[in-house]
């Protein structure tokens, strides 16, 4: 496996895209010591003796990825449903205009009008319901006269994925103004949401309309053997196949300079957020006005004066690409990394919910208990797979710094399992998956992911000191180890990468594993970089108030699985 | 044979005795019954005295009551009003209101509003009223057409009053639809046949029934989710809750009810007075723990001042 960058070469002088991939290529021949381009510069397809390329396959974010504009009626249910598509197909959902969103109408032309999406999905009503409501948003469309942000001259891609009844009224409204791509509605019935249609009309279009401005990308086209899909998008997908295979529910985070990206698949169903405004570099600001300065200052074992934390941390701001150099600016940035993805974890459970306004089947039973539609679907303690991605978590100095971030943001309950992505491989292997889905799998699971191991950790009310579980880890290789996990410690077991071990756990009364209150739970887990975890701090996990005793149980956690080494 | 003895023969504490000084002011005598077994009996004599007479010492419960929840109230309401924050529990039904009402906005379909077959004077068909004005507000925001059934005439009065001033303050006057307003029936089951007829030819997408039911109760909630709305029902009337729970989405059950316009009104004289209404209920329940824990200790360690304190318990609530 070998790896090539580039910087990109989509603006002046190059306004080609295709320059930047040609000098990501001549690396990557340098690195294989392998001919990929022919003398004119292409690459070298079918490949022959010893030189060119298979498959050639290519993911977007120039510009900041696909931005769009979602439209639907009623912000919980058909304008949900259209943002779960838009942000399913990989965009970046600008704003979300609803006939109950609470602005005045001027407001929501006016929004329209400054926005400049690179497209718009309009959803609305189920087929056979609302049509006026429909007809509203459009006319907002028609009153507003949106253009789009790249290139001039053509006219914006508009999907319409709402009521079938209202297209005609849509397209009379509309006619002229923007290019209508109408699509089988995203909410047929409230019981049913179908966004494969509305995903795939937002890709083609993203090809055809959005890539089409963009310099050099209609070379780009011509060179990849699957189309060129949205970087998240195309990680989405990947998430969503691994997640169908192998029959488990995975939880993908990608933490980026500005935005970090949130994939999850909970029984079957998939979906995405975007944190616009949380991100280690750009966005870094953000993320401690957003947290707290006392929640970023919690995972800190380091005594540092909140004014330093402060300046370091706007130091980041100003010099987004700089790296930490000191001891005191990692732990730093791994404190407001916590923040990142504790939060961006919080908005995706909001939004991984169970559909809304669905009609409930009752029975005398549920007097009591009378749960309502719109229920997260994120439930940790059925997560089978951490995936983690960006700079801070794939790139951190050990691994099992990466580990600790992780579990200390997420709190996974359970048995779950951890990894890392390598060196950003998932989006081309989520394309890749479109040709040749068998060697996508098996690059994703042999080089695309580094295993971190597996982390334990019980759910229900727990007191330190207090025995918590009882466990026994059987290793392939015969050997046998047992331990007593108790409240408030963190216990870390070798398990070699590459090795599997089966687990015996049985959690003290009370507390649940994974198959119930004090009920004894079996597991197969495979080692990595760490081995497994015994978290036995709680959930929420319980830190000291003293911010001296809090620091030093700090340290001892992060020197309990070698954090930051003895 | 049982022998009485006044209290004050028995009394052996300094706490006794001042115990005996407070029930005597009340009117309160309490005498002791000793058998010759031993043990303890306790019970209490009326010695009201004349100038004492305005006082029924019979419903003293009452007057406690009164006292304990006028303190509350006043206490949460200036606490409330200076800005404390109001702790009113979640109601799911209320939240579900408002997605009953965005499932008709997507669909196309109105939604229909029942405030109880009662008339005005009953206080559950006030506390529907009330939750028709949140219903016709959320209604016109979403642009929705909201149907009201009344039995009573003077409740279909009020309520178009109600849905009037509700429209209005969200901005869509013209959501407000006379012919919206339906008076059908004041016998019970010509109301209920005239209901499920809306039900059937209108087919709204949720229906709401807010006040006081009785056996028709089943019948609108059956026919509801038959057509497939969504249902959100609230009554005070016990015996049609079970049919409400089973037939609808989302049921508010007896104090919910009440509850529910201090949730939505978050007004704190309304809020306050739920508040307060609880803190009594709570004292109400340690009462009730404190009289076990003593009948209990008297029947185990029979004694003449655990027997007074029990006496003295049950004279007063």
């Amino acid at each position: 496996m070998a790896r090539g960058e580039a910087p990109t070469t989509v603006e002046a002088p190059f306004d080609d895209v295709t320059v930047g991939v040609a000098n990501a290529v001549r690396e990557l021949e340098e690195v294989t010591g392998r001919r990929l381009l022919d003398e004119a510069g292409r690459l070298i397809r079918p490949a022959r003796q010893g030189e060119g390329v298979d498959a050639y396959v290519s993911t977007s974010s120039a510009g900041g990825g696909l931005q769009m504009l979602v439209m639907g009626v009623v912000r919980s249910m058909t304008a949900e449903s259209a943002q779960r598509a838009a942000l399913g197909a990989g965009a970046i959902v600008m704003d979300t205009i609803c006939s109950n969103d609470r602005r005045l109408l001027y407001q929501q032309i006016q929004r329209i009008r400054q926005l400049r999406p690179d497209m718009i999905l309009l959803a609305g009503g189920i087929d056979g319901g609302t049509v006026t409501h429909v007809a509203k948003l459009a006319e907002l469309v028609r009153a507003a006269r949106p253009t789009a942000r790249l290139g001039t001259g053509y006219r914006l891609p508009l999907v319409y994925a709402g009521n079938r009844q209202a297209r005609e009224v849509v397209r009379e409204i509309l006619n002229g103004l923007v290019d209508i791509h109408e699509v089988e509605n995203v909410r047929p019935v409230l019981e049913v949401e179908n966004l494969g249609p509305a995903r795939d009309a937002i890709h083609e279009l993203f090809m055809e309309h959005v890539m089409a401005q963009a310099p050099g990308y209609d070379k780009l086209k011509t060179m990849t053997d699957a189309p060129i899909m949205p970087t998240p998008g195309a990680v989405g997908k990947l998430v969503e196949v691994v997640a169908r295979e192998k029959g488990i529910s995975v939880l993908g985070v990608d933490i980026g300079g500005a935005t970090t990206d949130v994939f999850s698949v909970f029984q079957g169903k998939f979906n995405r957020t975007v944190s616009a405004n949380l991100g280690m570099s750009y966005s870094v600001g953000n993320v401690l006005t957003s947290a707290g300065f006392d929640n970023v200052a919690r995972w800190s074992w380091v005594d540092l004066p909140a004014v330093e934390v402060r300046n370091r941390v706007k130091n980041k701001i100003i010099r987004p690409t700089t790296i930490p150099h000191l001891l005191e600016d990692l732990v730093i940035e791994q404190a407001l990394a916590r923040e990142a993805l504790r939060l961006s974890l919080e908005q995706h459970k909001e939004f991984a919910t169970t559909l809304k306004g669905v009609q409930i089947r009752r029975t005398v039973a549920d007097a009591f208990a009378q749960t309502s539609s719109g229920q997260t679907l994120v439930n940790m303690m059925e997560l089978d797979l951490i995936i983690g991605s960006g700079g801070v978590l794939s790139h951190a100095p050990r691994r099992e710094q990466a580990a600790l971030m992780m579990i200390d943001a997420f709190e996974p309950l359970g048995v779950t399992q951890l990894a890392v992505d390598s060196i950003f491989m998932m989006p081309h292997l989520g394309v890749l998956g479109e040709i040749a889905p068998e060697a996508a799998m098996e690059v994703f699971w042999r080089d695309c992911l580094v295993p971190i191991g597996a982390v334990v950790a019980p759910a229900g009310r727990v007191k330190t000191g207090r025995l918590l579980l009882k466990a026994r880890v059987e290793r392939d290789d015969g050997s046998v180890e047992e331990l007593d996990l108790v409240g408030g410690e963190l216990v870390r077991v070798e398990l070699r990468e590459g090795m599997h071990a089966r687990l015996t756990l049985q959690p003290a009364r009370g507390l649940n594993v994974g198959e119930g209150r004090g009920r004894r739970c079996e597991r197969r887990v495979w080692g990595g970089k760490v081995g497994i975890v015994f978290d036995g701090r709680g959930r929420p996990i319980q830190l000291p108030m003293d911010a001296a005793q809090r620091r030093q149980k700090l340290l001892q956690w992060a020197q309990a699985i070698g954090a930051f080494g003895q | 044979m049982r022998m009485p003895l006044p209290f004050e023969q028995t009394a052996r504490t300094s706490a006794d005795r001042a115990i005996h000084r407070v029930a005597k002011a009340w009117g309160i005598a309490l005498v002791l019954l000793a058998s010759e077994s031993g043990a303890w009996a306790a019970e209490t004599q009326r010695i009201l005295p004349k100038e004492w007479n305005y006082l029924d010492v019979g419903k003293l419960p009452v007057l406690i009551t009164l006292l304990l929840f006028g303190a509350f109230y006043l206490y949460l309401y200036r606490e409330t009003k200076v800005g404390r924050p109001m702790r009113l529990r979640r109601l799911p039904g209320i939240d579900a209101i408002e997605e009953a009402i965005a499932r008709a906005t997507e669909m196309g379909r109105p939604v229909l509003f029942i405030p109880g077959i009662n008339d005005i004077d009953d206080i559950q068909t006030l506390a529907g009223i009330n939750i028709l004005s949140h219903v016709a507000y959320i209604a016109a925001e979403y642009d929705t057409p909201l149907i009201v059934a009344c039995r009573r005439s003077v409740v279909l009065t009020i309520s178009e009053e109600v849905v009037k001033a509700a429209s209005l303050a969200a901005g869509r006057p013209e959501n407000y639809i006379p012919n919206n307003m339906r008076y059908l029936s004041d016998d019970q089951f010509a109301f209920t046949a005239g209901v499920n007829g809306i039900m059937l030819r209108e087919r709204p997408a949720s229906c709401i029934y807010q006040g006081c039911f009785y056996s028709e109760s089943l019948t609108l909630a059956e026919t509801g989710s038959m057509s497939g709305a969504i249902q959100v029902a609230g009554t005070a009337n016990v015996a049609q809750l079970p049919f409400f729970v089973a037939a609808c989405d989302f049921t508010l059950i007896g104090e919910e009810f009440f509850a529910a316009s201090a949730y939505l009104s978050r007004d704190p004289s309304v809020v306050a007075s739920i508040e307060a209404a609880d803190r009594l209920k709570m004292v109400y329940l340690i009462v009730i723990l404190v009289g076990v824990a003593l009948a209990t200790a008297v029947n185990l360690f029979p004694s003449p001042t655990l027997m007074t304190y029990l006496q003295l318990l049950k004279e007063i609530f």
